[in-house]
């Protein structure tokens, strides 16, 4: 026997469950601008009627109504992974395109100030001294080339180690962020299992702790696993950072001679395998390219000194000066004009003989040098080997930018991929809008016409006569 | 297709970026005028570009060696044509002494004009350009022929200059060799100096014998001091080959340079107006795009 009541009952029900479902419709509105949330959708189930043993011969079955059975959010945790992992390898590629994008900047071998142009003005000026090697003029004019040459160098040297330092900063600062990521991904863990074990399904915790994992895939290459309880464990390499609602320290503090930072893990000392990210685009950087053009630059500096003093030290100047070197120091960043010839450009020693200032032996034996095969294990002269600097540099570059437009190419694809499934489309949300508000009213007149039904049968049953 | 309105958003903005990117690109080359500015944007043309100018800087040094290579060998040639000048009056003076007819004046003041020729002669050996001395090899700063008797003070150096790449070519002629010193060029004869002296000598003593030797041994300077010349014609020509060789090389490259580094203009403008359509028709369809919604059709 069916309650005279229960058609009032199946009407609540309904009016609940829109409301409920006009709320998530609401929640979805309000976040449709927001990129990290992830749009609910409200399940509903018909309430089945209730059965037992003892009334199974019941003739009709008519359900108790309509309830929501779980609010979930759109989430393809496979596209997740994917994006993840593309984005990672973008932080890679956009770490190392900024801090070649920084070098080149700086070292501009392109531009008609770049060292290239200075080298060819040094040996213009080795040359005119050469025509007259009796000339303080040209003496000075070469001194000055020369200046601009170690001076290019030592800016050079010093804007690349600046970059490295520049680098380990940035190491060092992102290294927190991921400490700090990672401690709110174990708290949110800690909150999203309470949530679940009660039963329910915490889908606004789970966004913020997704938008967590991306930041922190960006910034080092991440594999997620499934932790039981709606709770997560994230993996660098073999070793866990997060696990369940514990979090483990990366530590990143400088080495005290070279600045350098090494990441190791904070509890047990062993270093951390990161293969992708920010981070890991910060360490190509520091450890790969920038140190490749400094050793380059070093080396070029270091040769250029041995041969030119080789020549200059047994050579003559015009007030018969011999035995000096034409530079001083030994690499990039202290290279500089012996500041004996700065002083006395007289001092320069074109004459391969004392006392003849028409004898240019030693300037014509550093014209002879430019031709000369000194660099690279005597296959570039001087000038290709300074030009081979600029051209890697730019191939470096070029290279990273391309990987750059091609990863973010590729995450732009699938982030595309992803905002189907869970961005939020308006019209869609307004359509619902109409569809639940006219279930809403036709549920409250549902109660109306119950009501009536109750008052014909309240007032005015059993009256006849009266 | 589900599509999101945050997606929409997002590649409106992302297109309009990336055209707004294009546009910028290309109007960059047009006020650059050139094709790239850094190396990155093309590295195997930033490799030609830089190794062209450097071509460029060499072609400009070795021209401007050459020029003064060419002048201080005309120079030199100039001098050498002057001591032949002189050598050639000498001459006519010495023939004009030898005959008989001439009476001891006639031939004192034959004597004395040569020995106005010979201070005449002196001028000529240390004759100077741009501060240097012609004929004194490397010890060009000092004067090279002085004294009475008159005594050389240079050396025998070379004056190498690099007229290409690894070819030196010597533009000097040392004053040994242009003035017959410790006979250097006429082993039998002594220097031109002294060789005029003596002829002025035995002019002032009637000596005919010793006026013949003196005449011959003019000849054979005269003839010297041709081919002291036919040889700094030769380096000339030379020197005149290479600095062609360099004007053709300079146009070529020059042309390369301009090829690999200038900005096509007219293609450069051309993919401006085309990218800057695009960059219209993203801005016009963006704004299409999110004016429309539901909210404007729901009452």
């Amino acid at each position: 026997m069916i309650s005279g009541f229960h058609g009032l009952n199946i009407a609540t029900s309904a009016l609940m469950a829109y409301q409920r479902a006009m709320d998530t419709l609401s929640q979805n509105v309000a976040n449709s601008a927001n990129p990290n949330y992830s749009r609910q959708r409200v399940d509903f189930a018909a309430i089945v009627p209730a059965t037992s043993d003892m009334h199974s011969t019941v003739e009709w079955q008519i359900g108790g109504g309509i309830e929501v059975t779980a609010i979930t959010r759109s989430r393809d945790s496979f596209l997740d992974a994917q994006l993840r992992l593309e984005n990672s390898r973008l932080g890679t590629w956009t770490s190392v395109q900024d801090s070649l994008g920084r070098a080149e900047g700086v070292f501009s071998g392109l531009s008609e100030a770049g060292i290239s142009s200075a080298m060819d003005k040094y040996w213009s000026a080795w040359h005119d001294l050469a025509n007259q090697p009796d000339s303080t003029a040209m003496r000075r004019q070469l001194v000055e080339s020369a200046w601009t040459i170690s001076t290019l160098l030592n800016r050079n040297a010093e804007e690349l180690a600046q970059e490295r330092t520049g680098l380990n900063d940035q190491i060092g600062s992102t290294v927190t962020d991921i400490n700090t990521i990672a401690s709110q991904i174990a708290n949110l863990n800690a909150k999203i299992r309470m949530v679940s074990i009660e039963g329910a399904t915490p889908n606004d915790l789970m966004d913020q702790r997704d938008a967590l994992l991306d930041t922190l895939a960006s910034h080092t290459g991440v594999i997620v696993r499934d932790g039981g309880l709606s709770q997560i464990n994230v993996f660098i390499g073999s070793k866990a950072i997060v696990r369940g609602d514990l979090s483990y320290e990366i530590d990143a503090t400088p080495d005290i001679l070279t600045g350098d930072r090494a990441l190791t893990w904070a509890n047990d000392g062993s270093p951390v395998a990161i293969t992708s990210g920010q981070v890991r685009g910060l360490l190509d950087a520091r450890d790969t390219f920038i140190p490749r053009y400094q050793q380059k630059l070093d080396d070029f500096a270091a040769q250029l000194i041995d041969s030119t003093n080789a020549i200059h030290s047994v050579g003559y100047g015009l007030d018969d000066s011999t035995g000096n070197d034409f530079w001083s120091g030994t690499n990039a960043s202290d290279i500089a004009v012996n500041t004996v010839l700065t002083d006395n450009p007289e001092k320069v020693a074109a004459s391969s003989l004392i006392s003849r200032p028409g004898n240019n032996d030693q300037a014509l034996a550093m014209i002879a040098l430019r031709q000369q095969n000194s660099m690279a294990g005597a296959t570039e002269t001087f000038d290709q080997f300074l030009r081979s600097i600029t051209v890697d540099l730019g191939s470096d570059l070029h290279f990273s930018e391309t990987m750059v437009s091609h990863q973010s190419n590729l995450t732009q694809h699938l982030e595309s991929r992803r905002e189907m499934i869970t961005g939020v489309n308006i019209d869609e949300e307004l359509t619902h809008m109409v569809q639940f508000q006219r279930s809403f009213q036709a549920a409250a007149r549902m109660v109306t016409a119950q009501d009536e039904l109750l008052d014909t049968l309240i007032n005015r049953l059993g009256v006849v006569g009266r | 297709m589900r599509v999101s309105h945050r997606f929409m958003y997002d590649s409106v903005i992302n297109n309009i970026m990336f055209n707004a990117t294009r546009l910028a690109e290309a109007n960059q080359v047009i006020s650059s005028g050139k094709q790239i500015v850094n190396a990155s944007q093309d590295p195997a043309k930033a490799s030609v570009i830089l190794s062209l100018r450097t071509r460029l800087s060499e072609i400009e040094q070795y021209s401007k060696n050459i020029a003064e290579s060419s002048s201080w060998l005309s120079e030199t040639e100039n001098a050498i044509a002057s001591k032949n000048d002189v050598l050639q009056r000498v001459r006519v003076l010495t023939v004009q002494g030898l005959n008989d007819t001439n009476s001891q004046p006639d031939r004192n003041a034959i004597a004395t004009e040569i020995e106005q020729l010979l201070g005449g002669m002196v001028a000529v050996s240390n004759r100077q350009l741009a501060g240097k001395f012609l004929f004194a090899g490397q010890n060009f700063l000092a004067t090279p022929f002085t004294g009475t008797p008159v005594t050389y003070n240079g050396d025998t150096g070379t004056m190498m200059r690099e007229i290409a790449p690894g070819v030196q070519l010597d533009i000097g002629t040392n004053g040994e060799t242009a003035f017959n010193v410790a006979g250097a060029s006429i082993a039998s004869d002594p220097d031109t100096f002294t060789m005029l002296q003596e002829i002025v000598d035995a002019l002032r003593a009637s000596d005919g014998t010793a006026l013949n030797e003196g005449l011959a041994r003019i000849d054979r300077a005269i003839d010297q001091s041709l081919d002291i010349q036919t040889m700094i014609g030769s380096k000339l020509s030379i020197i005149d080959r290479a600095k062609a060789d360099l004007d053709e090389t300079n146009i070529r490259v020059v042309a390369l340079l301009s090829n690999a580094e200038d900005a096509d203009l007219a293609k450069a403008i051309t993919d401006s107006s085309m990218r800057q359509a695009s960059y219209e028709a993203s801005l016009g369809v963006g704004a299409r795009m999110i004016q429309t919604s539901l909210l404007d059709f729901l009452r």
